[in-house]
């Protein structure tokens, strides 16, 4: 319990510390609100924190810069109460006076009384098993998108940590994962396009003789300000392939040879590379049916969770990549959105008070 | 605003190598506003000077003082002990405080800091560009507001020469014609009957010509 | 207290900004051209009023409009820019021929009542730049609906389906189950051009040229900024992009939010980018001004202070602050400080040829003191070097000879204070700053190096080696780089001495 203008008010329920449910965290703890963030893991940040900066010579804006204050702020504020390698039990009550129960990292249970409760459990890559056809896990030169992030936090000022010399020719494959309807999942990631061209420029900037290949579907939009990204690529020498590769096999001296078919030879044909990096999608979190469950919430049509009922009348919200696919921006730009309706929520609740 | 520009410092350096005290003196004024000679180009300099003093092992000080104007003796009066106590001063005012020292403390020696360069305004931020001649009878209203005499490379009062292209310079390719300028002005105001107007060769005696000039404003000189 | 808020702009953006503005309780105040489509009593419309220069800060904005009526005055607390932008037929057009329309006019041929039944509609996406998912989720919809109506062939000619917003994919699987035939062409292959009654498209579909003769031809327009985007940006003092349209590019200013406090710009006005969520950002950024107004406190804990008696109003500062912060005192003649519109950075105090701002300790505070020799001093940004060291607790153990400063912006530094370390006895300063494009303070590193530049040529013709000041780009994320930066710039000393 604490004071928002005098009135001793419950506090919100985080489900998932990453970087939506820190933002709004950080949001709602500036306005003096108690906070519980309720993590899975081990640490809060889920998987933002531990992503790299794209820098070349310039920002490339994949906004990881913007996060690094949510971390600290959540970290050093008293008036949020953070619960990791946790996990929420039941959930009973109604808007205003929810009672919710999580049993803690020692096994012990803690009951916690809220009036509002943010689902923002995130999301989980694609599982490349599903893919096997292109060596992830069998070829060491074979990373998805998400090694690649985490493995640019190492970066020096001369190296990257996962380009040695011997590889010259690098493939990214596009939309694995997404946009697959035999896969379950007929929507685009939204991510994957920006990151993976944001990464083809690191790499580029670092070893500008590496040569860059996408084998794309559609290039998607990558932000307002990179609208002649495409173009500007084209001229550092990147080539982009109309095509969905079909496999990736290591060739006989030890190379990765990529399967695809050739439009304009209209046959298939075998291309060598050194490194292939699947850009894998977006899917709802693991445990999507579990907090569904919980906390009585329905799905979208691609599994991704939705409210029953008004947000505002139900006083459960969802924000960043629960809803479905967003990149950091978007997803720390809803999670500010839904602290603040609940902010101004609590406020109207304090003047109807009289105490404000 | 009188348009300053710091001297380079080697030459300042080699300027101050004589002298053990020296005081680095900012104006508030003009070289303030023209980024040329404020308090914080002479803290600069007084740093450098102690930088230098100490890579090449010479005996010197540097003191920093900024006054509002360098040019009004009543403000130098406040910082005599100071000026006293220098061997030299490194004044970063125009032309003019750099004399109202010299004059007003016949014994010190008075060095300048400062390239006073001319009257004129920012055009862009850090950007300086001449304005006004100080020709002693301004002729601005008849040449819509802009001066032939300051602006025109080669201060053609009655047209322009005919060497400019596309509105620029022919000295200088980087400036506007004056008189491109003059004419789209006159024209823009309805007043291009102006231009019609001949002005005799320049009288000087009322500038540059006649030796130091004096100005005595009525009802409040003395 | 009640806020009002001034919403620029009369479209469809205005239109949602000024039901975001209600819906939490504030008033609108709105200005454009032509009809406005909200009859509320909390929203007022002024119609043909144009902004003409705003001062003052959040809470309190002192906006002057020119209307017919002469110049007026309106106090607001907040201001929302929603200009939207133009839509440019695509040039193609121009030699398309009279078979050709842009997707902006099909709906009014759509309805029309009559008209000749075209055998073959070809929908041309991608001519003059790489259109956007907005411009996919039209183009889509308009070729359904042509299918629809008349039955015809239709084509769908684009180089990219721009599908992350579900409903377009949605869209775009339902058109092709209806019979829409979708062609990608290859850059700079498409072709059209009016033959006998009809008109030819040609292009390279990445396998063989092909060609269609069409009855009609649809373009996507293009999204452009409007032409009155560069003069309001200067009104407003906020950022204008490469392309011409609202905000910096910099990675601090993706939202709704300006880098001068209490301004905001949502929709089209923000280039295409800006089109994603209109009435996301509409509700996020009303919701933004009411919790900002209602608890008005500072945002940085250090703000600048301007010494009166110093300050010569030479306007230095007005010119570098990134956040509209400084103004010209009505009563005093100095400059003055908006306590809620300065972030701290420094620049001012940096740029201020008379000394006359400060910041507490000119901004800096030591985050390791050297012990023995001096050897490199070491300036971090604190949005950036700061935050790397931070996060990985190196700092201890760099070596002795290391001292770090940390810094609001490196904009902040003044060349004097680098000339007394290295009269201190630093043999090296480096200075850690954020990249281009990511500064927090927009040009506040820019505006470090080239005042760096200068330096560095002072330092020159006095015989003092250019490198004694090394400045290097770093990013909060990289604390390996960051470290190894330092550890570098370190190492290079030592090997000078043992030389």
């Amino acid at each position: 319990m604490n004071s928002l203008g005098g009135v001793c008010v419950r506090g919100v329920l985080i489900v998932g510390g990453g970087i939506s449910g820190c933002t709004a965290a950080d949001m709602l703890a500036q306005s003096h609100i108690p906070v519980y963030i309720v993590d899975k893991s081990k640490n809060i940040g889920g998987k933002a924190i531990n992503y790299g900066c794209k820098a070349t010579d310039t920002c490339l804006k994949c906004n990881m810069c913007l996060t690094q204050d949510i971390w600290q702020n959540v970290n050093d504020n008293r008036y949020i109460d953070i619960m990791t390698g946790a996990d929420v039990l039941s959930c009973q009550g109604d808007k205003g006076d929810y009672r919710v129960m999580i049993r803690l990292e020692d096994g012990l249970e803690r009951e916690i009384n809220v009036s509002y409760i943010i689902v923002a459990i995130g999301f989980q890559p694609y599982d490349l098993k599903n893919k096997g056809f292109f060596g992830y896990g069998l070829y060491k030169n074979v990373l998805d998108g998400l090694d690649v992030e985490q493995l640019l936090k190492q970066r020096t000022p001369e190296t990257l940590p996962f380009i040695n010399p011997s590889i010259k020719k690098l493939a990214f494959l596009q939309c694995v994962g997404s946009r697959d309807v035999q896969d379950k999942a007929p929507y685009c990631s939204k991510v994957c396009c920006a990151y993976a061209l944001r990464m083809g420029q690191t790499i580029h900037h670092y070893y500008p003789n590496i040569e860059i290949t996408y084998f794309y579907m559609d290039i998607q939009e990558v932000g307002g300000v990179f609208s002649d990204y495409y173009d500007r690529l084209v001229g550092n020498g990147f080539k982009f392939v109309l095509s969905r590769p079909v496999m990736v096999e290591e060739a006989e001296d030890g190379g990765l040879e990529v399967i695809h078919e050739d439009l304009a030879k209209a046959s298939v044909v075998r291309e060598k590379f050194d490194m292939v990096i699947l850009s894998q999608g977006i899917r709802p979190a693991d445990d999507v049916d579990y907090i569904a469950d919980v906390f009585d919430l329905g799905y979208d049509a691609n599994g991704f969770l939705k409210g029953i009922g008004r947000w505002s009348e139900t006083g459960i919200y969802l924000a960043g990549t629960a809803k479905g696919p967003m990149n950091i921006a978007d997803s720390m730009a809803d999670a500010r959105r839904v602290a603040m309706e609940i902010i101004t929520d609590y406020r109207t609740a304090a003047i109807a008070s009289g105490v404000m | 605003m009188i348009v300053g520009q710091e001297k380079p410092v080697t030459e300042l350096l080699d300027m101050i190598k004589p002298y053990k005290r020296v005081l680095v003196l900012g104006c508030g004024t003009c070289t303030t506003v023209s980024l040329a000679g404020g308090q914080k180009e002479a803290e600069f300099m007084s740093a450098l000077i102690k930088l230098n003093a100490a890579k090449t092992g010479q005996d010197v000080t540097a003191t920093t003082e900024t006054v509002k104007r360098q040019c009004e003796w009543e403000f130098l009066d406040d910082i005599a002990d100071l000026i006293e106590q220098a061997d030299a001063v490194l004044s970063f005012a125009c032309g003019v405080g750099i004399q109202a020292i010299a004059e007003r403390y016949p014994d010190k020696v008075v060095l300048p800091g400062v390239n006073t360069k001319f009257m004129g305004m920012p055009i862009e931020t850090g950007v300086f560009q001449v304005r006004c001649a100080g020709c002693g009878n301004c002729i601005l209203d008849k040449r819509g507001g802009i001066c032939p005499i300051a602006r025109c490379s080669k201060s053609l009062l009655n047209g322009p020469c005919g060497g400019a292209e596309d509105g620029k310079c022919e000295v200088n390719p980087e400036i506007d014609c004056a008189w491109y300028l003059i004419y789209n002005r006159l024209k823009a105001i309805g007043r291009l009957d102006d231009m019609k107007q001949f002005f005799e060769p320049k009288d000087w005696s009322y500038g540059r010509d006649g030796g130091a000039r004096k100005l005595r404003k009525e009802g409040i000189a003395l | 207290m009640q806020h009002r808020i001034l919403i620029i702009g009369n479209g469809d953006d205005a239109a949602m900004a000024a039901r975001a503005v209600v819906a939490v309780g504030m008033e609108a105040l709105v200005i454009g051209e032509g009809a406005f489509p909200i009859a509320d009593d909390r929203v007022t419309y002024k119609d043909g009023w144009t902004l003409k220069h705003i001062e003052g800060q959040i809470g309190a904005f002192e906006a002057v409009f020119d209307t017919s009526d002469g110049e007026q005055t309106e106090t607001v607390s907040s201001i929302i820019a929603a200009t939207g932008a133009d839509m440019v037929p695509c040039s193609l057009m121009n030699s398309a021929g009279d078979k050709a329309v842009s997707f902006k006019d099909l709906p009014a041929l759509l309805n029309a009542k009559e008209y000749t039944l075209p055998m073959a509609v070809v929908f041309i996406q991608d001519a003059d730049v790489d259109d956007g998912q907005w411009v996919s989720a039209i183009g889509i919809n308009l070729a359904r609906q042509v299918r629809k109506m008349w039955g015809c062939d239709v084509y769908y000619l684009c180089r990219f389906i721009r599908g992350s917003h579900f409903e377009v994919e949605n869209a775009y699987r339902m058109a092709r189950a209806e019979g829409v035939v979708f062609i990608k062409y290859s850059k700079d292959s498409l072709a059209v051009m009016p033959a006998e009654g009809k008109t030819t498209v040609s292009f390279n579909d990445y396998t063989q040229e092909i060609s269609i003769q069409a009855d009609m031809v649809v373009m996507s327009d293009v999204l452009k900024p409007q032409t009155q985007t560069s003069s309001l940006t200067q009104k407003l003092g906020i950022g204008i992009n490469h392309e011409g349209f609202f905000q910096y590019d910099n990675a601090y200013y993706p939202f709704t939010a300006t880098n001068r406090r209490g301004v905001y710009v949502i929709g089209a006005c923000k280039g295409p980018a800006g089109l994603n969520d209109v009435s996301g950002d509409a509700a996020y950024t009303a919701l933004d001004i009411k919790i900002q107004l209602d608890e008005l406190r500072p945002i940085a804990d250090v703000i600048a202070e301007i010494n009166l008696f110093k300050c010569s109003l030479c306007l230095t500062c007005l010119r570098f602050c990134p956040h509209g912060a400084l103004h010209v005192s009505d009563d005093m003649p100095s400059m003055v400080v908006y306590d809620m519109a300065c972030q701290g950075c420094g620049i001012c105090g940096a740029v201020c040829p008379a000394e006359a701002i400060n910041l507490a300790d000119n901004g800096k505070a030591l985050m390791k003191e050297s012990s023995g020799q001096k050897r490199l001093k070491v300036y971090c940004c604190k949005n950036s070097a700061k935050k790397a060291l931070d996060a990985i607790n190196m700092v201890a153990q760099l070596p002795q000879g290391v001292e770090l400063a940390e810094m609001p912006c490196s904009g902040s530094i003044k060349p004097e204070e680098l000339v007394n370390d290295i009269y201190a006895g630093f043999q090296r300063i480096l200075i850690l700053a954020c990249y281009s494009d990511a500064c927090r303070h927009v040009n506040g590193n820019a505006d470090m190096r080239r005042q760096m530049k200068a330096l560095q040529d002072t330092l020159a013709d006095m015989g003092i080696a250019r490198d004694s000041i090394v400045v290097m780009d770093v990013a909060g994320p990289s604390s390996d780089d960051v470290l190894e930066k330092i550890n570098s710039a370190y190492n290079a000393i030592g090997l000078e001495v043992a030389l």
